[in-house]
């Protein structure tokens, strides 16, 4: 397991089944704690073969060279992160993406996950990925003819691509739950439940950090949640874990750097839409980018 | 102490705790002792406000090495009962708290396993 010295207490992780134990009974010294944060998400590129409505990608061409993740990924090891998330973009149209989690998962400690809209994993992929992924989410949004309307692929071969997944890479789905579709979270939750997904992520859509849905809709979205709950482990965002009657589970302090962001125009950010970022030069001086985006931002300083 | 399961910025705690102890007596000795705890904690939430002067936390206070919060209490609570299968004990829990549970299994000389719940 590793072990990261943070501001919550003695943090070790496996990578491999997800296990977090935390020591919080006691503290490291200031000088002692991570510079990095527990997760680091990057996206890859802006690309994407899909024309996602409520995608909040920057539409360009951006990306990031596989020397530079793979610099960052070594420096964020180094500085005590635990995770990597791989986004984008389609993460699995990157160029070489399965050589990349191969080298990653080689060469440091990091958990590594990717989220994919999953229409271009075939079974050569999926056998170059197993075994270098703690976890591979794939977005489902609704069942048909919803789902199509939204991706314009068909639901039905992204199952049968799914199928295969889930005998070699634990998975997960993320659902974007969109204004007057609330309708579609019942069907995508007893979809997970029948496809043997380890959990499901709902996702209420924002436009610029800022819900869509009405409060109507939310509060329906919560009922949905609160009677799936049983059947399937489902996570939500912070801020809507807030409205659930179980309450989340705390599990860092109040001042712990849980979070940062690296976009595919190489800018450091305290999330994906967030302003007020630093542009990374060279990726093996991470720590001073993160001190800098710090004090910038004014957290976990 | 807090064990969750979990990637990125979602969580579980849905884990299993697993002591093995060298004999089947010391795992009911562990199992007797939790279960005398639970017990009193349930008195001593149930009594609620000061639970200093309850003899519910006198054995909380006498069973364990460092004092018991009432949040640790309130762990014991949700943790529950716990069984003894022969040299073993195996706990399934969803609670991230449970420092209390490992201190009793290690108290017994339990060697020690946590592992996510669908492995």
């Amino acid at each position: 397991m590793k072990l990261r010295l943070e501001r919550s207490g003695y943090h070790f992780f496996d990578r491999v089944s997800g296990l977090h134990i935390l020591f919080d009974e006691r503290r490291p010294s200031g000088t002692a704690v991570s510079r990095a944060p527990r997760v680091l998400s990057i996206a890859l590129w802006n690309v994407c073969d899909l024309r996602c409505g409520f995608c909040y990608r920057p539409r360009n061409t951006d990306r990031l060279a596989g020397e530079f993740v793979r610099e960052l990924a070594m420096a964020a090891d180094e500085l005590g992160c635990l995770e990597l998330t791989f986004g984008g973009g389609e993460p699995l149209a990157y160029p070489s993406i399965a050589d990349l989690c191969g080298w990653i998962w080689d060469h440091t400690s990091l958990g590594l996950s990717l989220t994919t809209h999953g229409h271009r994993l075939d079974e050569s992929m999926i056998g170059a990925l197993s075994g270098h992924l703690s976890i591979i989410r794939v977005s489902i949004d609704g069942v048909e003819p919803y789902y199509s309307s939204v991706r314009g692929r068909r639901l039905e071969d992204l199952m049968a691509k799914i199928r295969i997944v889930r005998d070699a890479i634990p998975f997960g789905i993320n659902t974007v739950v969109s204004p007057h579709h609330v309708d579609q979270l019942p069907a995508v939750l007893e979809l997970a439940v029948g496809i043997g997904a380890s959990n499901v992520l709902v996702l209420p859509e924002l436009t610029h950090g800022e819900v869509r849905l009405s409060a109507a809709e939310l509060e329906a979205t919560i009922e949905i949640i609160e009677d799936f709950r049983q059947r399937i482990e489902i996570y939500v965002p912070p801020w809507l874990g807030d409205h659930l009657q179980t309450r989340l589970l705390d599990t860092e302090a109040s001042d712990e750097f849980t979070f940062a962001h690296v976009s595919a125009s190489r800018e450091l950010r305290l999330s994906s839409h967030a302003g007020g970022g630093v542009e990374i030069m060279d990726p093996s001086r991470l720590g001073e980018y993160l001190d800098r985006l710090n004090c910038v931002s004014g957290v976990a300083s | 102490m807090k064990v969750w399961r979990g990637f990125a910025a979602e969580h579980s705690a849905a884990t299993k705790i697993i002591g093995v102890f060298s004999t089947v007596e010391e795992a009911h000795r562990a199992e007797s002792l939790f279960n005398d705890l639970v017990q009193a904690a349930r008195e001593v939430i149930r009594d609620g406000g000061d639970a200093s002067r309850t003899a519910a936390d006198m054995t909380l206070r006498e069973s364990t090495s460092t004092p018991v919060t009432r949040a640790q209490a309130s762990q014991l609570r949700r943790l529950g009962e716990i069984h003894a299968g022969g040299r073993e004990i195996r706990v399934e829990t969803d609670q991230v708290d449970v420092d209390v549970l490992l201190e009793i299994l290690s108290r017994f000389d339990g060697q020690i396993r946590i592992i996510s719940r669908d492995h």
